[in-house]
């Protein structure tokens, strides 16, 4: 844009201008809420939702149901498979152990499974939900 | 030594928060006085002004550095004001009435001291619209480029070149129907 001589004196005559201030706090306000919003951030980088624990039981199940997945594509059953895979391992006392344990489980009433799991999911959630407050 | 805003920017980005305080300082008065203009209240203009520093902060990680910082904090600034009274709903557009003299341009603005050009131009500037405030505080006072302004004001490159153009026009009408004023009162 070509500049004229009065255009030339009206932008040396803008540098002159006095612009309306803001209060005399207004950079410390603006600074208060800057280091707010940085510790937020940092404290959000710290605690992390989840614990290492958490995720060591979510990988393992989740092997443990790839495994199973896997085996009943293959078509493979459970002991043969164990068979092959541990061809050293006392097989019979491994099924021993397993049907005692299912047995145990099968003794369970209906309801005490109920409660165990629902305060297994409200504690779970209450955790949850507790460590979101203090991000939000 | 004097550094550069990409220096404090960039050190606001690798954690040194009290490094904003040098770009706060630094355009505070200007962000505040396009609020100012665009909301015509001093406390929410105010407040828009912080609330435009703070997005500013937040959003800093997506500052490359392409264009100049000025820019996109005017940029920040001006929208968020723009919104602020499209939600609002405020009457705006206090003086777009300003009739364009014919030849605006030749009233001898250069015949005057360097005090009282200050003094009308400060004067005019508070009559004129928040757009032309606006393209004019940016073009004049900050030095920034018709492609820079229209990036802050969201406007095409010729729009911007038309309504500066316009807008300069409104002001020596201004500042003619004032100087005229003064003569006759001083005859």
């Amino acid at each position: 844009m070509k500049e004229s001589n009065e255009d030339k004196i009206l932008r040396s005559t803008f540098k002159t201008v006095e612009l309306d201030k803001p209060g005399h706090n207004f950079t410390s306000n603006v600074m208060n809420k800057v280091h707010d919003i940085a510790a937020t951030k940092l404290e959000t980088k710290s605690l992390k939702i989840f614990g290492a624990k958490f995720w060591i039981i979510i990988f393992l199940f989740v092997a443990l149901a790839a495994v199973l997945v896997i085996l009943s594509l293959t078509g493979m059953q459970p002991e043969s498979a164990i068979n092959e895979l541990l061809p050293s391992i006392d097989n019979g006392q491994v099924n021993e152990g397993y049907r005692s344990v299912l047995n145990e489980i099968n003794r369970v009433p209906v309801s005490v499974a109920a409660i165990l799991i629902a305060s297994s999911t409200l504690i779970f959630f209450e955790r949850f939900l507790s460590k979101r407050k203090i991000h939000s | 030594m004097q550094h550069d805003d990409l220096y404090y920017i960039d050190k606001v980005k690798n954690g040194d928060t009290r490094s904003f305080s040098y770009i706060v300082e630094k355009y505070k008065d200007i962000v505040f006085s396009v609020a100012l203009k665009v909301l015509k209240n001093h406390d929410e203009a105010e407040e828009m002004a912080q609330e435009s520093f703070i997005k500013a902060y937040n959003s800093l990680h997506t500052f490359r550095g392409k264009s100049k910082f000025s820019t996109w904090m005017y940029s920040i600034t001006y929208n968020h004001c723009i919104s602020q009274v499209r939600k609002k709903k405020y009457e705006t557009g206090s003086l777009d009435n300003v009739q364009v003299a014919d030849d605006p341009d030749n009233f001898g603005f250069e015949k005057f001291n360097d005090e009282t050009r200050k003094k009308y131009l400060q004067s005019a500037l508070k009559k004129l619209p928040e757009e032309d405030y606006t393209l004019l505080i940016l073009f004049y006072y900050e030095d920034q480029s018709v492609g820079e302004i229209s990036g802050v004001m969201n406007l095409s490159e010729s729009n911007t070149k038309v309504k500066l153009h316009r807008a300069r026009k409104k002001l020596y009408t201004i500042l003619q129907e004032t100087l005229k004023d003064e003569i006759h009162s001083l005859l």
